[in-house]
């Protein structure tokens, strides 16, 4: 997908029967957002799936605006953040034990080599917003101006916060190749 | 210094993850968009008041999580007090737990958090995916060898549909029946069976694989419960007794321990680094089980060696978590007829420190509780990087601290109330979202977003406060403008609300009002699951 095709939500603008075309188009890279920003593919598939029945009810107002794709992934993006923080409610009790628990929850997680686990790890220990600007820069080769659009950032901010995380990662993954965490 | 060809490789390596995640996700097919099975009205209680009905959110994806944990947990499986009727009655827990602490913590480390469930879990079962019980099987309690359990389908998956447990597995032939080999997490050496529509995982880590083979081919499943027809067994196997799958990877991973809901007392040490972050952490758990229970470990990894401990059989459990390659060692016995106990730590603590630790446990009363709650307390509000933004004490009993983290910039509170030990830390910016699914801009009004947390005996939110906000509102489920404290300490302000407790992992939602001093709503905030 392009940055073009995510500016548009990949569907263009949707019309009352636009909901469907979206739906198919869009599905999988905001999985891959969801699965990246929470660290669980179920997880990610089941912000998706609350994400587009949302879009669907609110289609009147979704499918009117220029990227209902955008709304869709703002969604996950956010559920995200509400997830990650509601697993450290459960974990009440627990939340000092953070530092195990991290690592249990990426031990239970498991994910395809390829998709280089430990990377979207330190993604995800990034602060909130960089690590949405993060993912949707990569994941979706999004520009700066549309992840500011899509997050209700300012570019600027958007631009800070990718380059403080991209030195971030830079320093906490030094030490970690991708063979290591397969 | 970060340097640009540093940048260049993370650019390259994180494109390569992108495509990585991009090619697993499609393939898997778009599932059929369906809005009537996406829906749960995960309040349809009658002992709670209607409420409109709301999407699964994140209690579903809890759901999910604990389905996909259970394959994991299942086998390891755990607790034996869910099924009294199938259970030998002499090997059922029916003992109490009594409240254990380390004589004297290693240097450096501090207690850091007490949950004292007692009568109360702090998991709400009714709020999960229902996932049956583990049924364990082996020549005898102390050598348990496989286990079996009905494993649910995903959450929202249409009617007949496999869990996404089994994609991509390879099959394996087991007589009459579609198989998968299943090994990952803490499920070793396992197999998912198809059983009348269902999926039944049956594993050890040390059991034969024509013994496995054996059971999934006659292996049973009666809605969420699996067994193996007695007189079928294969030769050397007997039913040991059932687990309950919430006491996710008790035994091998006690670190974890606390999350499964039955345990009944716990308490951590924690060991702050430089940077605030745990470096080391020790727990201590006990609860009512049985012999069945503290070996249970042994089908969940072969790395596991006997010990004795405090005159007892003691079993000690090896985990290493990747990609990190950090150690955990769980050490469980049974220290009367119907109480075990747990001492977890992190590898590098040593497995001869950790049996000195477990050798000089002592217990304490319950009216000692709360002393150790204060100490809890107080000993978050020294550490490294942290400031105490306020102090106050709820109308319902327990006293609280706000704390503001420097290095995270996020706030939290400690509290010395029943079972709230440390609360969810909430930090960070926005994040949040409005009604219409639009964020929620950040501002300095209500600064870092709110903390929530709580359990069953109460529940609090929280947060930093700008200049300009003279007063919070909280409107939600039941609660009508609760009182809201306002406090300032070392150049911080902050606030702290008392909220009815939360039901499991169910959060109610809130909305969170900051306004100036001429009611003018500087900024809002939800809180919602």
């Amino acid at each position: 997908m392009t940055t073009d095709d995510v500016a548009t939500g990949g569907t263009g603008r949707a019309g009352p029967s636009g909901f469907d075309e979206m739906y198919r188009a869009d599905w999988h890279p905001v999985v891959a957002l969801g699965w990246t920003l929470t660290g669980s593919r179920t997880a990610g598939e089941e912000l998706a799936q609350d994400a587009f029945l949302d879009a669907y009810r609110r289609w009147g107002h979704v499918g009117s605006l220029d990227r209902p794709g955008a709304w869709v992934r703002r969604a996950v993006a956010n559920r995200a953040v509400s997830h990650r923080r509601h697993l450290r409610v459960v974990e009440a009790g627990t939340a000092r034990l953070a530092t195990a628990a991290r690592v249990a929850q990426s031990a239970h997680d498991t994910a395809p080599p390829d998709t280089d686990p430990a990377f979207w790890a330190a993604v995800r220990a990034l602060p909130e917003r960089q690590a949405q600007a993060v993912a949707l820069h990569y994941l979706e080769d999004m520009a700066v101006d549309d992840i500011a659009a899509l997050l209700a950032m300012r570019a600027s901010t958007v631009r800070v916060h990718l380059s403080r995380a991209r030195r971030t990662l830079a320093r906490t993954l030094s030490t970690i190749a991708p063979e290591e965490d397969a | 210094v970060t340097d640009d060809r540093t940048l260049a490789a993370l650019d390259q390596r994180a494109r390569a993850a992108a495509t990585g995640v991009r090619a697993a996700v499609a393939e898997r097919p778009v599932p059929a968009f369906d809005p009537d099975l996406l829906r749960i009205d995960v309040d349809a209680r009658g002992d709670r008041p209607e409420r409109p009905p709301r999407s699964r959110s994140v209690v579903a994806v809890l759901a999910a999580a604990a389905a996909v944990l259970v394959v994991v947990a299942a086998v390891v499986a755990l607790m034996g007090t869910g099924d009294p009727d199938s259970a030998p009655t002499d090997r059922e827990g029916v003992g109490e737990a009594r409240r254990y602490v380390l004589d004297e913590a290693p240097e450096g480390y501090a207690l850091s958090s007490v949950l004292d469930t007692d009568e109360t879990l702090p998991f709400d079962p009714t709020s999960a995916q229902p996932v049956g019980p583990v049924a364990v099987y082996g020549p005898e309690v102390r050598t348990p060898r496989l286990g079996v359990l009905v494993y649910p389908p995903d959450p929202g998956a249409p009617p007949g549909a496999l869990p996404s447990l089994v994609d991509g597995q390879p099959e394996v032939e087991v007589p009459g029946r579609r198989a998968w080999e299943v090994d990952e997490g803490f499920v070793r050496n396992g197999i998912a069976v198809e059983v009348d529509g269902a999926v039944v995982v049956v594993a050890g880590a040390a059991a034969d694989r024509t013994e496995l083979v054996a059971v999934a081919a006659i292996v049973e499943a009666d809605g969420d419960r699996a067994t193996v027809p007695e007189g079928l067994l294969p030769e050397g196997l007997e039913h040991l007794g059932r687990a309950h799958y919430l006491d996710l990877m008790a035994g091998v991973d006690g670190l974890r321990s606390v999350d499964a809901g039955d345990r009944l007392w716990t308490v951590a040490y924690v060991q702050p680094g430089d940077d605030g972050e745990p470096q080391g952490v020790i727990a201590v758990s006990a609860a009512r089980g049985d012999a069945v229970r503290a070996r249970v470990p042994m089908l969940a990894t072969t790395d596991v060696e006997d010990v004795t401990v405090r005159g007892h059989d003691g079993l000690l459990a090896r985990t290493t978590f990747e990609p990190t390659g950090l150690g955990a060692l769980t050490l469980t016995w049974e220290e009367r007829p119907g109480e075990i106990v747990q001492v977890a730590g992190l590898d590098a603590l040593g497995e001869d420190v950790l049996l000195d630790l477990a050798e000089g446990l002592r217990t304490i009363e319950a009216d000692d509780v709360p002393t150790l709650r204060r100490d809890a307390m107080e000993a978050a509000a020294s550490g490294p990087g942290v400031t105490v933004v306020g102090r106050g004490a709820f109308a319902t009993g327990g006293d609280w601290i706000l704390l503001h983290h420097s290095d995270t910039d996020s706030t939290s509170i400690e509290t010395t109330a029943a079972n709230g030990g440390s609360s969810s830390t909430f930090g960070g910016s926005g994040g949040e979202i409005d009604a219409d699914g639009e964020p929620v801009p950040d501002t300095d009004a209500l600064r870092g977003g709110v903390g929530y947390g709580g359990g069953p005996d109460g529940a609090w939110a929280y947060g930093l406060l700008g200049d300009d906000v003279a007063e919070v509102v909280i409107r939600g489920d039941g609660v009508s403008s609760p009182p809201v404290t306002i406090v300032e300490g070392d150049g911080l302000r902050g606030w702290v609300a008392e909220l009815p407790a939360s039901r499991g992992s169910d959060v109610p939602a809130y909305e969170i009002r900051a306004l100036a001093a001429d009611g003018t709503v500087l900024q809002t905030r939800e809180i919602s699951s």
